[in-house]
């Protein structure tokens, strides 16, 4: 079964409606579900469909249970633009900068002055908004339309991935992709992927596979296996003082129910632990218990959920608290489990818990043991690469077709391969939405700095005639006015000299 | 904050108008814009090459608004006399140095190592593996609540990696930003700039030939005090008369 991500308009009889109008956009169809080839309007917006295969969707589902300040970077990730970078800039300008004019012990200039030019700079940062940001806001906005509804070239062009089932069957029996360019060049047929454009699209599906296995080769190399060997090692002759922690812990723990309580009971430990010169090894299993807790449901609105979603977005994972809990538990009983089990590599039979696997061994044979036990991961990581860079070579040679290259995955598939489960057609369209959209990006980037930098003189202009003027309204005591003030000071001080006289 | 929607809404409709559709198009078109979609292909690649991007746009608008308030702060005439030079001299220096800055804090903090640092000092608890551990296990939960097939490691993990990549991305960028424009830009440089626009006021005003003014024709006018305050000899003679201007001089 394949994925459908159904468009507004091929749905006939919901309303038209988009993420932004804060409605969850609806997916249709996929393997893990019972067929469901369309939506019936019931009057209630159906549940959106997750693909558990499509890593796009997994990290979309992962939004609802992950900390608030990462999805706000996440977040953010879309709305990068000249804006934004103004923005930022004015506000250094506006707020910080009249700071260190004004309060600078380095400088001699009399201190009129300094305040005089210190506020220069909220006055220019406030024009530089409504000058040059603001006028980016339509254009942005105008990208993004044009952007969907194909009135640009294929490098900006959303419409080839409007229609995911669509996209994925073109791929897999004509080998081709099509554009809806009718609003471009006028043209009413669909138009097809420029032939270097797609090779380039193939090769970098290809090469962004191999590189992402490469940095799971990486992170074994560099992260897993060093720490692995640190920990097997700290077993070998620390297992009774594991032992008794964990059990102590554990304990404890079967009286807290909340994800809340064992985080701060965990919270705790560590902090006590810390105190008392604990092992480093011994500190970080604790945290490791803990951070397993770190799940907080969203049950209250964020600043950002206010101001651009009319629905709230929140989400609480039912029995949260008992899964937490439990995950903590299983990782106890990982470590320290006693129930007997049969160890293959060893070939005898002992308790479960990994420390029983390296209590009392030699740190040599701890390492060994380590090493050996991610040499099937590593094996297996290693044939990904081979496999792929054969494929992509392959490509070249022979130009293989989509469905040649899935066939190629299938093929693999019973042999237990990493990567049998792979759908290389809806790789490749994961590919086509983040060049695109990174082309979108590239584009808007330099509109907005084309648009501000036309905008510059017309700053600078207002700047300077709004400036001397603010100042004399609202500061006639440093502005020009002063001059005519301490003029007529000498005037009448003279007037009553002379009186005196 | 229903405000901000209806903001956004005619924003959105103004954007959509052909003063605004018909240039975007024309743009799109340019051979040199368009060569930058090399850049596209890879997505790490593509957000450094946006942040420099963004980088480059505030450092030419610097560099030409420098320029641009130089020119105007020493034409201004409603600047007072005497403070014209020293605005004109900050604007100088401030603007040289910007751009240095900028650029500096953005090679400094842009780059990888700085950035993986600051990344995990921030976010480490809850990308590292045993909170993933923690979020896969809700995630399952919460999967098999809604009845939809659990992904598989490879999958989660790679949802994951996706997930962290774009918060990275966007940190890099903003962190990046944040550095040259607040930190670089107006904490650093005002502090160098104010003492540095002194001496560079100095410099101005040496370039100035001094104008020599005959004896003959020079004007002894004192503006600072009032001719009858001038001569204070025979002033004090005076004040010596009456009781009252002595308790007048005493209190002066």
């Amino acid at each position: 079964m394949k994925l459908q991500k159904v468009s507004n308009s091929e749905i006939n009889g919901i309303p038209s409606f988009s993420k932004n109008s804060g409605v969850t956009a609806q997916y249709v169809g996929h393997s893990n579900m019972q067929p469901k080839d369309s939506v019936e309007f019931t009057g209630k917006f159906p549940e959106k469909i997750v693909d558990s295969t499509s890593t796009e969707d997994v990290a979309e589902e992962l939004e609802k249970i992950m900390p608030r300040s990462l999805n706000g970077m996440k977040k953010l990730k879309d709305n990068i633009n000249e804006f934004q970078n103004i923005l930022i800039n004015s506000l250094g300008t506006g707020l910080i900068a009249p700071i260190f004019i004004k309060w600078n012990p380095l400088s001699k200039t009399d201190e009129d002055t300094r305040t005089y030019t210190a506020w220069r700079q909220p006055v220019s940062a406030a024009l530089a908004i409504a000058t040059q940001a603001v006028i980016t806001l339509p254009f942005a906005a105008a990208i993004k339309a044009m952007a969907s509804d194909g009135a640009f070239g294929q490098l900006y062009n959303e419409t080839a991935y409007k229609n995911p089932e669509k996209f994925l069957r073109d791929l897999r029996e004509k080998n081709k992709i099509y554009y809806d360019t009718a609003k471009f060049n006028g043209k009413k047929d669909l138009e097809e992927i420029k032939p270097e454009t797609y090779d380039k699209l193939i090769t970098h599906t290809f090469d962004d596979l191999i590189e992402q296995e490469n940095k799971e080769i990486k992170r074994i190399s560099d992260k897993k296996l060093p720490g692995r060997i640190a920990r097997s090692k700290y077993y070998t002759k620390n297992s009774e003082k594991v032992i008794t922690t964990l059990s102590t812990l554990e304990e404890q723990l079967k009286t807290i129910k909340t994800a809340k309580e064992a985080k701060t009971y965990l919270n705790g430990e560590v902090k006590r632990m810390k105190k008392s010169n604990a092992d480093g090894e011994l500190v970080k299993i604790v945290e490791e218990l803990r951070d397993r807790a770190l799940y907080n449901p969203k049950t209250k609105r964020s600043i950002w959920d206010k101001i651009f979603f009319r629905k709230p977005k929140l989400y609480v994972v039912a029995d949260a608290d008992e899964t937490v809990m439990k995950a903590i538990h299983d990782k106890i009983d990982k470590i320290i489990g006693k129930e007997n089990f049969k160890d293959e590599n060893l070939g005898i039979e002992r308790p479960r818990g990994i420390v029983y696997r390296y209590a009392g061994k030699s740190e040599e044979e701890a390492t060994q043991m380590a090493k050996e036990s991610l040499v099937k991961t590593n094996n297996g990581l290693e044939e990904a690469v081979n496999f792929l860079t054969d494929l992509k070579k392959r490509y070249k040679d022979e130009h293989l077709s989509v469905s040649d290259i899935e066939a190629e995955f299938r093929n693999k598939m019973k042999n237990n391969f990493r990567l049998g489960e792979k759908n290389f057609a809806c790789d490749v369209l994961k590919e086509l939405k983040n060049y695109t959209k990174n082309n979108i990006n590239i584009f808007k980037q330099v509109e907005g700095m084309t648009v501000s930098f036309a905008m510059l003189p017309i700053t600078c202009e207002l700047l300077n005639w709004l400036y001397p003027r603010f100042m004399d309204a609202v500061f006639p005591n440093l502005s020009s006015k002063k001059h005519t003030k301490v003029s007529s000071d000498l005037v009448n001080k003279a007037t009553k000299n002379s009186e005196v006289k | 904050m229903s405000e901000a929607k209806g903001i956004m809404k005619i924003i959105g409709s103004v954007g959509n108008t052909a003063a605004f559709r018909k240039p975007l198009k024309a743009m799109s078109k340019i051979g040199f814009v368009n060569k930058m979609e090399s850049h596209a292909w890879n997505s790490d690649k593509a957000q450094s090459y946006i942040t420099g991007l963004g980088i480059l746009s505030l450092v030419l608008k610097d560099g030409f608004g420098c320029y641009l308030y130089v020119k105007q702060s020493l034409n201004n005439k409603k600047i007072p006399d005497d403070k014209r030079k020293f605005v004109a001299a900050l604007d100088l220096t401030n603007g040289g140095l910007m751009i240095a800055m900028q650029l500096l804090a953005y090679a400094t903090i842009s780059h990888k190592l700085v950035q993986s640092k600051l990344f995990a000092k921030m976010f480490k608890k809850c990308i590292a593996r045993p909170a993933l551990k923690g979020y896969q296990a809700l995630l399952e939960k919460d999967f098999a609540n809604r009845n939809i097939k659990n992904p598989n490691g490879r999958v989660f993990h790679e949802s994951a990696d996706d997930y962290e990549n774009s918060a990275r991305k966007a940190f890099a960028h903003f962190s990046s930003l944040v550095a040259a424009t607040i930190f670089g830009k107006r904490v650093v440089v005002p502090f160098i700039a104010t003492p540095l626009a002194d001496k560079a006021e100095k410099m101005m005003n040496k370039d100035k030939k001094e104008v020599t003014t005959d004896k003959g024709t020079e004007n002894t006018y004192d503006k600072q005090t009032a001719p009858a305050d001038k001569n204070t000899q025979f002033r004090a003679a005076e004040v010596q008369q009456t009781n009252l201007l002595d308790k007048y001089q005493k209190q002066k």
